[in-house]
């Protein structure tokens, strides 16, 4: 009897490629099983077979007949832009250069056009910015002449303007001292309320751009503008090389706090390896990653390269660990597969994709009602006293709770383009993880993170 | 890739079509042996040879030179062997058409090369047999290991698909050919 490893082994030998110590193995097992020895010098010979098997030499007239094709064939045009290739069978993502019909005379036809409607685009840009130019010109001018007129006609302005300075000053007018104008001559900025209950008491303008100032070096500086309290979010844009470090995890979870639901856009250099590894990673954390078996079909083809995976199970704690394990099976590849990643809050129009996606709404944007027996402290302040078993029982609640904790789970389907989407009624995948789905725990974050391609 | 075909591409590019005559006569002969092994009759693998080459031709500003021109040839006469099989498939079962299981004798280039006694041996017909038996995924890996000598890692490559995938594909390939062969023995 032949072990199939032992068979995996011989093959492989046969084939050249066996390892040395593979081969050592080898020589041991064939010294001691007369069977196997038989065997492998049977494939060895069959393969010597094949090996030997004479050459046919190609029909006399087979060069002619290509040469002739050819000569009737259009020629190739070193310029032309490289072709995708395109599989046609699933097994063969992208082996075969597929001749695209884009005709090669009719792009050498609009090569002929190409400058004369290249000169007619620079025409009609110049045409088009210059008349927009003066339009802004001619109505500035007529904005500021109807201000100067109104201002003549209130002699409040001039306590707020500026005394060696025609110009307006753009320094924002306290709100105590705004000044009036008369509102039949005003023409300026239409300001939301104004216009539609006009006051000629207390009517407030806005303060015009900024005048260019000829001598800006010499000029006085503008008086500092005083913030009280400055909060400047900016975009979360990490490599995923850096979540082994426990600072951008931290931050990647400070990050999450903020909205109801995130979208993370994760740049890949190859989505199929990112997929695998993508599953290697939630493996690890104790995720259950629903792949979408059309969909990995169409990313092999090389249909799609932009998937999204969905998730309302995880914590921001949990997606930041998910992001570590990510970034050391990652680092075991070489060249990364894994770039940057980008979080931001989601939108309602990915909220809408989402929705055509999954095949139902995943209530994104949902706050977590607390559970009946949670109630919020009173605010009447007749809280009752905590008795003596109190701890006893949170202690017990938290243990069950944790006992029946929803296993975390997420789903993997195609994202873009919307041809190779799939349909979610379909899928069996998708079914399972309806299926699974249970009440979002209060501190789960929806999140849809969609892997693109780097480029 | 070699300097030839570097040069020979480039003027083929250039315009001039006896360029890629050149390249023809360089590589008909294997690619011609290679297909013959996967149809299994020599009408198709002239076919399919025929149209590798006129891709290939129609192609060739898309060639980018990272892989074996010869490579990059053979992944095109793959997938045109590919579809022609599934157009016959389609329409007449091969065998129904050489009743004998041989090659179609009308090549002359066959009949006058010497060593055709033993190529129609027993022996090799019986190869040739078993091999055609083989599905056509296990009949490619074969011809690219044993007849073009290709490592799993280039099979890999050319084929589009896991290394894994390749070295399991041989395993069975070779399991089943020599089952077939001993059937036949028996």
């Amino acid at each position: 009897m032949i072990s199939d490893t032992l068979l995996k082994l011989m093959t492989a030998a046969v084939d050249g490629e066996a390892s040395a110590a593979g081969v050592q193995l080898l020589q041991h097992a064939l010294d001691s099983n007369p069977e196997a020895c038989t065997l492998f010098g049977q494939l060895q010979l069959d393969g010597n077979r094949i090996r030997a098997l004479p050459k046919v030499a190609p029909p006399a007239e087979l060069h002619q007949r290509i040469m002739e094709l050819v000569a009737s064939a259009d020629a190739p045009i070193a310029d032309v832009p490289v072709m995708k290739p395109i599989a046609r069978d699933h097994r063969l993502p992208t082996t075969e250069p597929v001749i695209i019909p884009v005709g090669f005379k009719s792009r050498r036809m609009s090569s002929r056009w190409l400058p004369i409607a290249a000169a007619a685009s620079v025409l009609f840009a110049i045409t088009t910015s210059s008349f927009m130019f003066f339009q802004q010109q001619l109505h500035t001018t007529r904005v500021v002449k109807n201000l100067e007129q109104s201002l003549t006609t209130d002699l409040n302005w001039a306590k707020l303007l500026p005394a060696d300075n025609n110009g307006l000053s753009a320094t924002p007018i306290p709100h105590g001292k705004q000044g009036s104008v008369d509102p039949d001559t005003f023409v300026g900025p239409a300001i939301p309320g104004i216009h539609a209950t006009p006051d000629p008491e207390s009517l407030a303008i806005a303060p015009l751009p900024r005048q260019l100032r000829p001598n800006f070096h010499g000029a006085a500086p503008l008086p500092e503008t005083q913030f009280d309290y400055l909060d400047v979010r900016v975009p979360f844009l990490r490599q995923v090389a850096e979540f082994d470090r426990e600072d951008t995890r931290e931050q990647l979870i400070e990050e999450l706090a903020f909205d109801p639901a995130y979208r993370i856009d994760v740049f890949v250099r190859n989505p199929t390896r990112a997929v695998s590894l993508l599953r290697s990673a939630a493996k690890a954390s104790g995720v259950t990653l629903y792949l979408d078996s059309n969909s990995m079909i169409q990313l092999q083809k090389s249909n799609t390269n932009s998937l999204v995976i969905y998730s309302e199970t995880m914590t921001p704690d949990d997606l930041s660990q998910l992001f570590a394990k990510l970034c050391a099976v990652d680092a075991k590849v070489s060249p990364r597969v894994f770039d940057f990643m980008h979080t931001m809050a989601v939108s309602t129009n990915d909220a809408k994709f989402l929705r055509e996606v999954l095949g139902f709404d995943p209530g994104l944007f949902k706050r977590f009602a607390p559970a009946a027996g949670t109630d919020q402290p009173k605010a009447n302040g007749n809280a009752e006293p905590i008795g003596a078993g109190t701890a006893d029982h949170i202690v017990k609640a938290l243990t069950a709770g944790k006992a029946k904790e929803v296993a975390q789970s997420a789903i993997l389907m195609t994202w873009a383009p919307l041809s190779a989407r799939t349909s979610p009624e379909t899928s069996a995948e998708m079914k399972q993880f309806v299926a699974k789905r249970a009440e979002r725990k209060p501190n789960a974050v929806p999140v849809m993170i969609v892997i693109r391609p780097a480029n | 890739m070699s300097d030839d075909d570097r040069r020979l591409i480039a003027e083929c590019l250039a315009g001039r079509k006896q360029a890629f005559g050149e390249i023809v006569i360089r590589y008909q002969s294997r690619l011609y042996n290679a297909a013959i092994r996967l149809t299994d009759s020599p009408e198709d693998a002239a076919d399919v040879v025929q149209d590798a080459f006129l891709n290939a031709y129609q192609s060739l500003h898309s060639f980018k030179g990272d892989a074996e021109f010869f490579t990059w040839l053979y992944r095109i006469a793959f997938n045109t062997a590919i579809s022609m099989k599934r157009k016959k498939r389609a329409t007449v079962s091969l065998d129904s058409l050489r009743p004998d299981g041989g090659f179609d004798p009308d090549d002359p280039s066959e009949l006058i090369r010497p060593g055709v006694a033993l190529e129609r041996s027993e022996e090799e017909q019986e190869l040739r047999d078993a091999l055609a038996r083989l599905s056509f995924e296990h009949r490619e890996v074969l011809v690219l290991k044993e007849i073009e000598g290709m490592r799993y890692e280039d099979i890999a490559e050319l084929l589009g698909v896991p290394i894994g995938t390749i070295r399991s594909r041989l395993h069975r390939a070779r399991l089943e050919l020599r089952d077939l062969l001993q059937s036949n023995d028996g």
